[in-house]
């Protein structure tokens, strides 16, 4: 039977268990990646405001200390303010927005003496740390003199 | 003429049955997807809005900053505790805060704003009568009511120094104003919303500002 061809069965076109199995795993690798970017951005974002909200609290505490009678100022030396404890130094609570903070403070002596005048200016450095659960978040230094005598 | 030979095909097409399965299997994917772009899309804006909160909350925080850490005094809180005056300067009459030295810093509830507002005496007038007009603010005195009887003069000048904010209290370090050598803001900002929004509906993040005032001197009338 010369070029007569034989009726050719096709297979069945449909998917097999292999290709859908790798069809899976593809969406599922996707939407892994979209997840774990997401994750990402909101750490960073949650990062972000908690530097935020540090500096703001770091800011506030030197302003207060800064107003504060001079000879008190080593009684604040290693005040501690638990996270999710800050107050002001009048015992007001911080907002919900803080809830992740907490703050330390440390007052050291410091003499500065000016290289031009050569006049030495005594005074502490107040220095106020912000941190978090984890880790230190912002801290901040102020150098206040001691008040002359009047 | 030869016939073409009759080539029985395998099935090409799909069942109903798993035309039915693959538009469930669609759906519910489509569905999943759907659901994290709201999830996310939630998430983000308020991100946004937490974001936006904090960064006007410091800028607040700055503009009052640059008034309270400059000044020498508290001199009176509003009954309502709204509002606050504070000698920012010691010019005139050594250890006295007269009306030109005073700042009041108000909060509109109307239009949501934190305002400083001075008395300014008109540029045509003579130096003595500026002069008059500085009087000594004693601390028995109403300072708000001095200002506002000001007003209608045009002689009171205003800067608005915030927006957005709902609601605002003032409390210091002592009970008397003028010995406080701290004071601290709690105020609510309001969250980015239409204009016609209802005021009620819109969230509010509440803030806290502390301040020393380091160059603290009480007048001495």
């Amino acid at each position: 039977m010369s070029g007569a061809r034989l009726p050719s069965r096709i297979a069945r076109r449909g998917l097999t268990l292999i290709e859908a199995l790798i069809a899976s795993a593809i969406l599922l690798m996707s939407v892994l990646a979209l997840t774990t970017a997401l994750a990402a951005g909101q750490a960073a974002a949650i990062e972000g405001q908690k530097l935020l909200l540090g500096a703001m609290a770091v800011d506030d505490l030197l302003s207060e200390l800064w107003a504060e009678n001079f000879n008190d100022l080593p009684k604040y030396h290693n005040a501690t303010e638990p996270v999710g404890g800050i107050i002001s130094l009048d015992g007001e609570p911080y907002p919900d927005a803080f809830w992740m903070l907490g703050r330390r403070v440390e007052v050291t002596s410091r003499d500065i003496k000016s290289a031009k005048t050569g006049v030495l200016v005594r005074g502490v450095v107040v220095r106020v740390t912000v941190f978090d659960a984890d880790r230190d978040l912002v801290s901040a230094e102020l150098f206040i003199a001691e008040p002359g005598e009047s | 003429m030869r016939a073409i030979p009759f080539i029985q095909r395998g099935r090409a097409g799909v069942t109903l049955v798993e035309l039915l399965l693959a538009i469930v299997i669609t759906a519910m994917v489509s569905l999943g997807v759907a659901s994290m772009m709201t999830t996310v899309a939630t998430v983000t804006e308020a991100d946004r809005e937490a974001r936006s909160a904090l960064l006007r909350s410091l800028a607040v925080r700055e503009a009052l900053r640059a008034y309270l850490e400059e000044a020498l005094a508290v001199l009176q809180v509003s009954a309502d505790g709204s509002s606050i005056a504070v000698w920012l300067e010691d010019d005139l009459t050594p250890g006295c805060a007269n009306l030109l030295e005073v700042r009041v810093l108000t909060f509109d509830a109307d239009e949501g704003t934190i305002v400083a507002s001075r008395v300014e005496a008109p540029d045509a007038w003579h130096p003595v009568q500026k002069q008059a007009l500085n009087i000594i603010m004693a601390a028995s005195g109403d300072i708000f009511g001095t200002f506002e009887g000001f007003e209608p003069l045009g002689m009171v000048k205003s800067t608005t120094l915030a927006a957005g904010i709902a609601d605002v209290e003032w409390a210091l370090s002592s009970a008397n104003p003028r010995e406080a050598r701290r004071a601290r803001l709690r105020f609510d900002l309001l969250a980015p919303a239409p204009v016609d929004a209802d005021p009620a509906e819109v969230p509010t993040t509440a803030m806290l500002v502390a301040f020393g005032l380091p160059e603290h001197r009480s007048p001495v009338r």
